[in-house]
């Protein structure tokens, strides 16, 4: 059984089909790229594995586990985040530092975590304390893999958008998410700062993460990916290895698409 | 020079229970209008619907009127009367009055409508990605909220609370319509008793240094919060 597996998945805003049946599976380590024009339902489906939006249909099966539809069972807190995602425009918290931005989620995870435990006041202040410093030592560790061991302090209106996403980076991996979603990752980016971007992309996938990535840049799927999958009008079209889909393309409109994206990269 | 030291003395005395109402009123105003800000962005109908119509009627109405309202209909509706009614702590019921209570009631009301709607422009501003985000890093509802959220709230409202805040000091002085002792109460007394008619007119310089001291307080929190961008 694959590690990701995701089954039929339908999705429609009111009479709009966005998600017409999507079906693929991916394994533990692969890194999958999502090409295809604008307005196919890539951001949909990185949106419905992520919960933002509720699928109409489908099941999504991480590790043999149903992740959707969901039982409404009591939050397991001490449990890993299955889906990781990082967004277009970053959407960092402005009013906090990059190394915040990056323990936040887990200083919320770990109160919430003590106050299950059910010990008394003064003593979870006191493990708080304690976990926060750890976490800090994390975040410490996370900014530097991405190259902003100098950054941390820096707020986010500070950075460039190239350091705002490798922050992004930094926090979506806080909380060890099995899958890691980017979304455009550097679509918002002025085209000298995606090389830094991308470059700790690759990082992650030599150090084993399991990512999907919407992306348009078609030379980094060709170099990132382990499968690239062709999206077109709510449907994978073409799923394989990037020498086949990005190479040879067996579907008419996988050719027609990466044709137009060769003209206009003259 | 001995009345303009009376005068001095009596005004002080006046503007410290409008600078109480002022603190008062905002102590139980601002929470309050950020839970009407909540009810009014209710995903259940009723419950907006209504706050909406609160609203609307306590925004439409002048806050004179409500004072009235608030100070007269419990006496003819033959609940209680605000003047009547004693509080047992004797320095209470002398220098401030029940009176004060009432048009407490009444400040409190009127401006947790007003901030309401501060808030909900606040909060409605927030662009949807920071919800998102806090979501797909596991973060509660209220975490969201309170972590990530409201901080930004706090520093795009800061220019009209700051408004609302300056005309809250100068409306306390509605409260001497239901005798309250305020500062105006009292300048009104040397006008009528002792026909001096500067103390009126001093009184408003208490207003203005007041206000003042609030200008520059926004300013400062103004300043405090320019360190991020939203």
């Amino acid at each position: 059984m694959a590690f990701l597996e995701v089954k039929n998945l339908i999705k429609n805003f009111g009479d709009t089909k966005v998600l017409k049946g999507v079906d693929f599976t991916l394994e533990k380590g692969e890194v999958l790229s999502i090409i295809g024009s604008s307005g196919n339902g890539k951001t949909t489906l990185l949106r419905c594995l992520n919960n933002l939006e509720t699928a109409n249909e489908g099941e999504i099966i991480v590790n043999g586990e149903i992740v959707f539809p969901v039982q409404k069972t009591k939050e397991d807190v001490f449990k890993p985040l299955t889906f990781g995602m990082v967004f277009q425009n970053f959407n960092l918290f402005p009013q906090y530092n990059a190394l915040t931005n990056v323990t936040l989620a887990m200083d919320a995870k770990a109160k919430r975590a003590l106050k299950k435990q059910g010990l008394k006041f003064f003593e979870r202040k006191a493990k708080l304390k304690e976990i926060k410093l750890e976490n800090k030592k994390i975040a410490e560790g996370l900014l530097t893999r991405v190259g902003l061991q100098d950054k941390m302090f820096n707020y986010p209106c500070e950075l460039s958008g190239g350091q705002c996403q490798r922050v992004a980076i930094a926090r979506a991996l806080a909380l060890s998410p099995e899958i890691l979603c980017f979304d455009e990752p550097t679509s918002a980016l002025d085209p000298e700062l995606t090389g830094e971007v991308l470059k700790v992309i690759k990082k992650l996938r030599d150090e084993g993460h399991t990512m999907i990535i919407v992306t348009h840049e078609i030379e980094f799927a060709k170099n990132v990916s382990d499968k690239v999958m062709f999206m077109a009008d709510g449907q994978v079209a073409e799923i394989g290895a990037p020498s086949e889909v990005l190479v040879n393309p067996k579907n008419e409109l996988t050719k027609q698409f990466l044709q137009s994206f060769l003209e206009n990269n003259k | 020079m001995e009345v303009f030291l009376e005068v001095t003395s009596q005004l002080a005395v006046g503007f410290t229970t409008s600078v109480l109402l002022f603190a008062l009123t905002l102590i139980f105003a601002l929470p309050l209008g950020l839970l009407t800000s909540f009810c009014s962005m209710s995903k259940f109908a009723p419950l907006r619907i209504f706050t909406k119509v609160i609203v609307w009627i306590l925004r439409g109405t002048p806050l004179m009127l409500q004072i009235f309202v608030i100070f007269y209909v419990p006496g003819l509706l033959n609940l209680f009367n605000w003047p009547m009614m004693n509080t047992g702590w004797a320095w209470f019921d002398k220098t401030i009055s029940t009176r004060f209570i009432a048009a407490l009631v009444a400040f409190v009301i009127n401006y947790a409508a007003y901030f309401s709607e501060i808030f909900r422009g606040g909060i409605q501003s927030i662009p949807k990605g920071q919800y998102e985000a806090g979501q797909v890093l596991g973060m509660t509802k209220g975490t969201i909220f309170s972590k990530v959220v409201f901080m930004q709230v706090i520093k795009r409202i800061v220019p009209p609370m700051s408004n609302e805040i300056i005309t809250l000091i100068k409306d306390t002085s509605l409260a001497n319509t239901i005798s309250v002792l305020d500062i105006i109460f009292y300048g009104k007394e040397f006008m009528l008793t002792k026909g001096l008619i500067w103390p009126i007119f001093y009184a408003g310089a208490f207003y203005l240094i007041f206000v003042g001291i609030l200008t520059l307080l926004f300013g400062y929190i103004e300043k405090k919060l320019s360190y991020y961008k939203v």
